[in-house]
């Protein structure tokens, strides 16, 4: 009997572990370590929420722009240089990596610039 | 001395064309004070059977972002080599951007129109924002976006 019981108690500890585990796979990473005591806690609620990569609404123009997993940081022209810093994956999921800033290289021969070098300004 | 001559009228004659057929214009794009991030914005142009013919702009520069410029994203398939030299950071709400860029004189009055898709982050897409026929009558005069822009212009 008391086999039986500790044999019961083992699976159930077993199934409790690899099921949170599965859990803590589908929230994706976790600021703060992702472990079990972190998501119980409810820790991070002042943290952006947690997003899901490439995630599409059906209808067009309700589609949302999302920071990925891998951000640590919310995007935006005031963050962009610490975001770049921490973003060296480069790209997106098809391995594109980023384009060439302005003034770096000639635009596209697209046929349509000319020859001057395109100047831009922020107010 | 005849030869010299005639060499230099020629090289003078093929030279002009190419420094007449374009000429700098300002492109003007005020944000609206939506509340959110920095934008990203893709301006492009499309001829005159609405067929995709380039990018002009691209303000944001992490490509895995570009998918939610979705008209843009069709038309060039997230294509870098479109934008390559042509690409600025986000712009920020209730910000303008100004660009100046040494455009062909043969995209006015020609039915070429100039789109502009934007993002935001957690907030909706807006693709075709703006769609403005490139026309001389056209330059100086403001055309109001759907969503996150308040106003785009551009001028010779």
């Amino acid at each position: 009997m008391k086999k039986t019981l500790a044999l019961l108690a083992a699976a159930t500890a077993l199934t409790a572990v690899i099921g949170v585990s599965a859990y803590s796979s589908l929230l994706g990473p976790v600021s703060g370590g992702g472990n079990l005591a972190h998501l119980l806690s409810g820790a991070d609620t002042e943290q952006a929420p947690v997003i899901l990569a490439g995630g599409h609404d059906d209808e067009r123009g309700n589609k949302r722009l999302r920071r990925g997993d891998d951000d640590h940081g919310r995007y935006g022209e005031h963050d962009d240089d610490d975001d770049d810093d921490d973003d060296d994956d480069g790209g997106n999921a098809r391995g594109q990596s980023n384009p060439a800033p302005a003034g770096t290289v000639a635009p596209p021969k697209n046929g349509l610039f000319g020859t001057g070098t395109p100047k831009v300004q922020v107010n | 001395m005849k030869s010299l001559l005639a060499a230099l009228a020629l090289t003078t004659a093929l030279t002009l064309p190419s420094i007449a057929s374009a000429r700098p214009v300002t492109l003007t794009t005020t944000l609206k004070d939506y509340g959110g991030n920095g934008a990203y914005v893709a301006l492009y142009v499309t001829d005159a059977t609405g067929a995709y013919a380039g990018s002009l702009w691209m303000a944001g520069g992490k490509s895995k972002y570009y998918q939610h410029l979705s008209d843009w994203y069709r038309a060039t398939n997230g294509n870098r080599a479109e934008i390559d030299g042509i690409t600025g950071a986000s712009v920020g709400a209730g910000r303008t951007l100004k660009i100046t860029l040494d455009l062909a004189d043969a995209l006015f009055d020609a039915g070429y129109e100039l789109h502009i898709d934007a993002a935001v982050e957690d907030m909706r897409d807006s693709p075709n924002e703006v769609a403005v026929p490139l026309t001389s009558a056209g330059a100086g005069k403001a055309t109001r976006g759907r969503r996150y822009i308040d106003s785009f212009s551009y001028n010779f």
